[in-house]
């Protein structure tokens, strides 16, 4: 066992070239979760984007998610579609609503029993997952169910 | 598929590929090859198939719906809804008026939502819709993939479906409709941007 939510031998994630989700990964080894709001309008979005797509905005930065997440949708993998996840089947990824920032959706695996059952609207929070042996150490975002 | 019959059993017990898709909810994968040649209608006459004649055509998606990381405001879509409208009014059909559908099989979720957003039926009453004894050929009021389609006949990323829609106004398919005249096609379902096609043979211009 990797001690992590899916089997090692995956190829890890990088920042894009372009830089604009940087500030993602280098909270996410703070173990703090961000996502991309408007200054001028205030507007959260996600996945990260030049621009404001409320007010058209070039002012997007990062601030802090507030709050709990929500389980929004979910699926429950069975078939490796990479080698390396024969031995780690079944998984669930899931896709998060962030309500209390403008309920923006983000993706991970949830953790625990993957054969439980999932009820849409479930509290979660994430679950910092350090990958400090990769060639460059990361920080995955996962996502466990709060019962609250 | 061909040689290979499918009946309810054989899909409930096929395995898991991603919840709630089993086995045969998933297209197939598979080489080929497949075109289609357009040329102005007069000119069409004069060449050896019966020509078939292109009514409407649209392509697109709704508001944000390219948005990332499952982001779209309107997340369970096939992205047809700003689409059929245009398609319908360009091509001066209805719903009602199409003869024989077919629909884009990446997942058959998708095909049930492009069936209600093209207005065949609604999220109410698509059971009773979408029966057997309904979508087959020759006898069904709505035959639907009447080649096989991608889980069936082949994947050739749905250009094989516009094929069988050409093949049905023709009057050559091996499932044939029987006075087909219209025929609606559509592609890419839940993925922007997406498209669709209406078909028609020469009694319908």
């Amino acid at each position: 066992m990797s001690g992590f939510l899916l089997p090692k031998g995956l190829p890890a994630p990088r920042p894009a070239n372009d830089g604009l989700d940087a500030p993602y990964w280098e909270a996410a080894r703070r173990h703090e979760l961000v996502a991309q709001r408007c200054r001028k309008c205030r507007t959260w979005q996600w996945g990260p984007e030049w621009l404001c797509h409320a007010c058209l905005s070039f002012e997007v930065g990062f601030e802090p998610v507030p709050g709990q997440g929500r389980i929004f949708s979910w699926e429950r993998v069975w078939h490796p579609v990479h080698p390396a996840l024969k031995t780690g089947l079944p998984y669930v990824p899931v896709i998060v609503e962030l309500p209390e920032a403008g309920g923006i959706r983000m993706l991970g695996v949830l953790a625990g029993d993957p054969e439980a059952k999932v009820e849409i609207g479930a509290a979660v929070e994430p679950l910092f997952e350090d990958h400090e042996d990769a060639e460059a150490p990361y920080t995955l975002v996962q996502w466990r169910r709060t019962g609250r | 598929m061909r040689g290979r019959p499918l009946d309810a059993e054989g899909y409930d017990a096929a395995r898991w590929i991603v919840e709630p898709f089993g086995l045969f909810d998933c297209c197939l994968e598979n080489d080929g090859a497949a075109a289609m040649v357009l040329v102005p209608a007069e000119r069409a006459k004069d060449l050896a198939q019966p020509p078939v004649y292109l009514l409407g055509a649209a392509q697109g998606s709704g508001y944000r719906d390219g948005a990332g990381v499952q982001n779209p405001p309107d997340f369970a879509t096939s992205s047809f809804k700003t689409l059929a409208p245009r398609l319908y009014a360009m091509a001066g059909v209805s719903p009602a008026e199409v003869d024989v559908i077919q629909s884009y099989e990446n997942f058959t979720g998708a095909v049930v939502m492009s069936l209600i957003e093209h207005g065949f039926c609604t999220y109410e009453n698509a059971n009773e819709v979408l029966t057997f004894e309904n979508l087959i050929a020759p006898t069904g009021k709505l035959p639907l993939n009447t080649s096989g389609g991608n889980l069936a006949e082949c994947y050739m990323h749905g250009l094989e479906l516009n094929i069988e829609a050409v093949r049905q106004i023709r009057g050559q398919s091996t499932s044939q409709v029987p006075g087909a005249e219209v025929a609606l096609v559509n592609s890419g379902p839940m993925v922007p941007v997406a498209s669709n096609m209406i078909v028609g043979a020469a009694s319908t211009l």
